[in-house]
């Protein structure tokens, strides 16, 4: 073959082969009900499976072989692999495939690879859902490079430059800060901030970074892109530290803060190549648009390069004005609008009046006379019947929408699901043919959680033949018997009529409460239809009006403050083991650790412990999580009265009783203890991470000396602390003494108390 | 074996598909040495096979890379040759029976019917404008019935079916005899191929005069060689306009001043202020097609409008592998390709969109995007063309059809014709 003199992408001949690890599995729920019967990653992007898309793009950057990585639905991931000819032995790239169907985590599937010890070099790690068209060759070059100096350049992280806090709410990704060296590239630090969220109003660096570089970059407008070169000693460190899940929160986070171990990592900008993953419907249709709009050349449907063969057969298309792609042999009738933006399968029917615009329709499809479809993606074999109206949404394989039913913006149909005549299907609204076990407690990726279709139903006597049949569980991934399901519920299974209709088929639903996206607010910024103007609201585990506010900034000041994070986590463990009722030797377990993993000492626990035990004495700070508000008391004592007072002094008195032999394993010394005292009298004032909680500390400086007391009474600080902090403030300036003037009192009770004890003492020695 | 020439035929259509080999030249070269070993590899009883084979691995090819003209022209050379060849032996056929034995029929019909058994190879023309509806007739049913076509009586001229089967009736053991001559003239080709650069960059001295000013537009290796080669015995300026968004122009200056030209870059925006200064234009080209027009870099088109305005002669230097028999309505000819708008606008401005629409609430539901079309080739037609040098000389648009007769058969124009049913069969 004649050489290519300047191959667009790719790396140079005489390199040593490349590797590549893919992982087709997402380890999360984000694309459920439809990945209950099909992987994400054979979800078809404009006609094709994302899986190709990744294969297609390692292939053209010259990898050698790759290792698909299957969990969940490995059967039908093999079988695309067979199908779509990437096991063929001609193929210019070696496909292996690896199943395992019980990892959990990216991190798993990691030690998995590792333990089968195949990797030996540089490989590429990425997921099967990023759409890519960057040149890995020169990332890859100067990766090699920098091992060549350096073996401890472990990886690169391939990120997105120029990304706007739009364009990110267009992907529905997350925010990001990087702090790195603007030479080298080498990352310094990597903070995510969840999507939706705005961005932190500060951000730290640690000062010693420039003894090492002359300056720092940091940097706000990247994106990561889920691409990453890694070294063979990245598996090495996921199966030392058997906990790593994820690979950027735990892998990088956990490198990043093992810098004496001088492992670095570096990222590597992309600027005008296209890199983005589809994470969830929001990216979904993000990277639709953007195939459409041939950002991923060449990855674009005309090019017709991706599928070369099998279930989904060679495709045809062209492009015609206004981005519209057909196929093939299209029924079009002559009345049809296509709209901009438009993808439009071999074998669709679209009659005359129908309107199509800025949507994907799947092949075999059919469009009704005078039906509207906008912005929304139709797999294969989908039905809209005449006068049908479907915006921004997405319908699976089969899906059928009957006569003059509205679909509403949002809304996610899985396979096969009726929606009957006249219904409206509400926004964000997912349907599916398989029913949602009430009780699901586990969070695995893609595993089994629902009952076949008609389980929970009264069985009619038509269904039950095959709700008997239906009760097994069914097993993840048999298509067979989804498509079964319709003909029991034509008459049999009761689906929820309210919902579809008395003639369609499908049950709600609901996302997962634990996923972060679980209200349909917050949905509404990651679901298929465009986002609304402005930031999502946080996830809403309380109902106060200024919620948006407060959790906004606890968004902040988790970022921005590891100490204000640090108390939150310290308290956070504390009331969990208040309220689960955990014994104080597990509590004592648990905080340690998370001493040892925030690099904190035995003051800083004692401190947020006591602090918390102060919180606990008044109503619910706004900020506390929903499940924790049962344990504080309704309402803060009037603190004006005596009587209040002595309500407040009676309700830690109680606390302390209970775990005063906790805090004094944590006050290991006195200057511990001094510390505590100067905590406590911050958490008084509401000084430092205690300004603008919310919580009504205040009311403590009232009661100030009492607490002294109550601590000194419960041997928890010494009386040689007490003095010591009394000293040290002795001098301080007039508004730093507030305090130290309230407890003047109790010092002074303290002084007179030792001066006795001493004169006792030295009678005691004299007699 | 089959097997292996299929796998072939698939791993170069894959490299044309992912865009492994870029360039017209690239392109024909690769696929000429494709059909190079394929056809020494495949054994052929006949030429009809070996006809049919070629058309089917041309039009596979030529599918995986619609925009790449040279594919199908490089195929429809091949099947030239392979037809001249019949007719080659046609003839020897003919000499051997009439000193073996004139038969007597021939001797009866007389010399006119005899020059219609036999006319020249010409091209379309009003003259045989009823033999080109037959053929065409003839070739749109694929090969499979291509015997039915010839055993049906003929009363035109012997069209190359006949030819073909003559050509069959000499096989010996089983292989055509003519595939050695044919390989030869692959080689050749291919050969041709190689310096088809310097072939075209012979010419220069005769069209680039001394202290004269040239004008250029965007990247090309086939202008670049041209330039460099008339700069061994003349003395002249170039003035090189960058060629946005792909800005090939500015690559194209910085070579010819480190060879130690006088060069001038300038924007796209000046090329009409610069033409009145310049005494010719000199461009590349992706396809040369049948009307004479060309498929060039983008911008081309405003470059030959400015010539025109300007009366300066807008040369245009091609390779003959680019001579397409196709016309630019022809709808098999996919005539641009879109490239990412990257090389336009900034990735972020997809988004700015969400703010723009904010501003506008209650007005979105209608997703709005800048878009951003980023073209690669222009059309430039025949009437904007004042020459064009080939590897084989210059000629002016008009004379394109007569390279097309020397080149291709017309039989073989519709190759792509059949290109969809072949692939979705």
């Amino acid at each position: 073959m004649a050489p290519s003199r300047k191959a667009p992408l790719g790396v140079a001949p005489g390199e040593e082969a490349l590797i590549a690890v893919l992982l087709a599995d997402s380890f999360n729920q984000r694309f459920r009900p439809i990945t209950l019967e099909r992987p994400k990653v054979l979800l078809p992007l404009a006609g094709v499976p994302l899986l190709d898309y990744t294969l297609e793009w390692l292939a053209s950057n010259g990898v050698a072989e790759v290792y698909v990585f299957c969990c969940a639905h490995a059967e039908q991931v093999k079988e695309h692999l067979k199908a779509a000819g990437w096991l063929q032995e001609r193929s210019s790239i070696t496909v292996k495939v690896i199943v395992s169907t019980t990892c959990k985590s990216a991190g798993e599937a990691l030690r998995e690879i590792d333990v089968k010890d195949m990797i030996k070099s540089d490989f590429v790690l990425v997921s099967g859902d990023v759409v890519s068209n960057m040149d890995l060759g020169s990332a890859l070059r100067m990766h090699r490079a920098r091992r060549e100096k350096n073996k401890n350049a472990l990886m690169t992280m391939v990120m997105k430059a120029g990304t706007t806090p739009a364009q990110r709410r267009r992907l529905g990704d997350q925010s990001l800060i990087v702090a790195m060296d603007p030479q080298t590239k080498r990352l310094l630090r990597y903070e995510e901030v969840e999507a939706g969220r705005p961005l932190p109003n500060q951000a730290t660096v640690d000062a010693h970074f420039w003894s090492e570089t002359d300056s720092v970059e940091v940097r706000a407008d990247l994106a990561d892109t889920y691409i990453y070169i890694c070294a063979p000693e990245v598996l090495l460190l996921f199966s030392d530290n058997f906990d790593y899940q994820n690979v950027r929160k735990d892998f990088v986070s956990g490198v990043l803060s093992e810098e004496e171990l001088g492992q670095q990592l570096y990222v590597h900008e992309l600027h005008r190549d296209y890199a983005a993953s589809v994470l969830n419907f929001r990216s979904y249709d993000a990277i639709s648009s953007d195939v459409l709009q041939r950002w991923t050349f060449p990855f674009v449907p005309d090019t017709n390069l991706l599928p070369l063969g099998g279930a989904w057969g060679p495709s045809s298309y062209r492009l015609w004005r206004n981005f519209i792609y057909k196929e093939q042999h299209l029924k079009l009738g002559r009345e049809a609008r296509i709209g901009h933006s438009s993808c439009i399968g071999m074998g669709t029917t679209i009659e005359d009046g129908a309107q199509v615009a800025g949507s994907i329709i799947g092949r075999n499809c059919l469009i009704g006379k005078d039906a509207i479809v906008l912005g929304s993606y139709l797999l294969e074999g989908v039905r809209i019947h005449a006068g049908a109206q479907v915006s921004h949404s997405l319908l699976c394989d089969g899906v059928v929408v009957k006569e003059d039913a509205t679909v509403c913006s949002g809304s996610v149909l899985s396979f096969k699901v009726v929606v009957g005549q006249e219904q409206v299907i509400e926004q964000h609204t997912s349907l599916s043919l398989c029913r949602q076990l009430q009780q699901s407690t586990s969070l695995s990726d893609d595993e089994l959680e629902y009952a076949a279709a008609g389980t929970a139903s009264p069985p009619s006597e038509a269904a039950l033949g095959s709700s008997a049949e239906a009760s097994r569980p069914r097993l993840p991934g048999a298509l067979e018997d989804a498509a079964a399901a319709p003909s029991d519920g034509e008459d049999g299974a009761h689906y929820d009529a309210s919902l579809v209709g008395p003639d369609g088929a499908g049950y709600r639903w609901q996302p997962h409460e634990a996923e972060p996206a679980a209200s349909s607010a917050v949905a509404a910024y990651f679901s298929i239809a465009p986002p609304p103007p402005g930031l999502p609201p946080p996830p809403d585990d309380f109902s106060d009006d200024d919620s948006t506010v407060t959790a906004a900034e606890e968004a902040q000041d988790a970022v921005v403050d590891p100490e204000a994070s640090f108390k939150r986590e310290v308290s956070e463990t504390f009331l969990r083991c208040v309220r689960d009722g955990f014994e104080k030797k597990f509590l004592e377990t648990e905080l340690n650790s998370l001493k040892i993993a925030e690099h904190k000492d035995f003051a800083d626990c004692a401190r947020y412990i006591l602090t918390t035990l102060l919180a606990l004495c008044l109503p619910a700070p706004p900020r506390a999580k929903a499940e924790y508000r049962s344990l504080f008391p309704e309402s803060a004592p009037e603190t004006a009265t005596p009587a209040g007072k002595t309500e407040l002094l009676r309700r830690l008195q109680r606390l302390l009783n209970t775990w005063t032999d906790l805090l004094k394993q944590f006050l290991r010394s006195e200057d511990d203890q001094v510390d505590l005292l100067l905590t406590l009298e911050e958490f008084c004032g509401e000084e430092g991470v205690f300004e603008g909680t919310g919580e009504q500390c205040g009311l403590f400086s009232a009661v100030f000396a009492k607490v002294l007391q109550l601590l000194y009474d419960a041997e928890v600080v010494s009386e040689d602390a007490f003095l010591k902090w009394a000293d040290e403030k002795a001098h301080a300036e007039a508004e730093d003494r507030v305090f130290l003037d309230k407890a003047a009192e109790f010092l002074k009770w303290l002084r007179e108390a030792e001066t006795e004890e001493e004169n006792s003492d030295e009678e005691d020695e004299e007699e | 074996m089959p097997q292996q020439v299929q796998g072939d035929i698939e791993a170069l259509c894959r490299k044309f598909r992912r865009r492994q080999i870029e360039g017209s030249l690239n392109t024909a070269r690769a696929t000429a040495e494709l059909l190079r070993s394929l056809i020494t590899r495949k054994g052929h009883p006949d030429a009809t096979s070996l006809l049919s084979d070629v058309r089917i691995w041309g039009t596979q090819l030529q599918a995986a890379k619609p925009l790449e003209l040279a594919v199908g022209n490089i195929v429809r050379r091949v099947l030239h040759m392979i037809r001249e060849e019949c007719q080659n032996e046609e003839k020897e056929e003919v000499a051997t029976a009439k000193v073996a034995a004139l038969s007597e029929k021939e001797k009866i019909t007389g010399l006119l019917s005899r020059a219609f058994r036999q006319p020249p190879p010409r091209s379309a023309s009003l003259h045989n404008l009823l033999d080109l509806q037959h053929d065409a007739a003839a070739t749109a049913v694929p090969d499979g019935p291509a015997e039915q076509a010839v055993a049906a009586p003929s009363q035109h001229a012997p069209d190359s079916q006949d030819v073909a089967q003559s050509g069959a009736q000499r096989r010996r053991g089983g292989h055509w005899e003519g595939k050695a001559s044919i390989i030869d003239q692959l080689n050749e080709l291919v050969g041709e191929l190689r310096d088809i650069d310097s072939n075209i960059a012979l010419h220069a001295v005769e069209h680039i005069h001394a202290n004269e000013s040239i004008l250029t537009f965007g990247m090309s290796d086939t202008v670049l060689a041209f330039l460099l080669e008339a700069a061994k015995k003349r003395d002249f300026q170039v003035v090189v306009a960058e060629g946005a968004p792909r800005y090939g122009g500015q690559e194209l200056a910085r070579k010819l001043a480190q060879a130690g030209l006088h060069t001038t870059a300038i924007p796209d925006a000046a090329i009409f202020a610069m033409m009145a200064r310049v005494n010719k234009v000199l461009v590349g080209a992706h396809a040369l097609l049948a009307n004479g027009g060309v498929m060039t870099g983008v911008g081309s088109h405003l470059v030959a409008l400015a010539a025109k305005r300007h009366a300066v002669p807008f040369v245009v230097l091609v390779g003959l592998h680019k001579l397409s028999p196709l016309f630019p309505h022809d709808p098999s000819v996919s005539f641009n390709d879109f490239k990412s708008p990257s090389d336009v606008m900034d990735f972020s401005m997809v988004a700015e969109v969400l703010d723009a629409e904010e501003s506008t609430a209650g007005v979105s539901g209608e997703q709005l995007y800048v878009h951003a079309p980023n073209p690669v080739f222009d059309y430039v037609p025949p009437e904007l063309i004042s020459l064009f040098v080939t590897d084989t000389g210059g000629y002016t648009p008009s004379y394109v059809y007569r390279l097309l007769a020397e080149y291709y058969s017309r039989e073989d124009y519709t190759l792509s014709k059949e290109l969809l049913d072949t692939i979705i069969r």
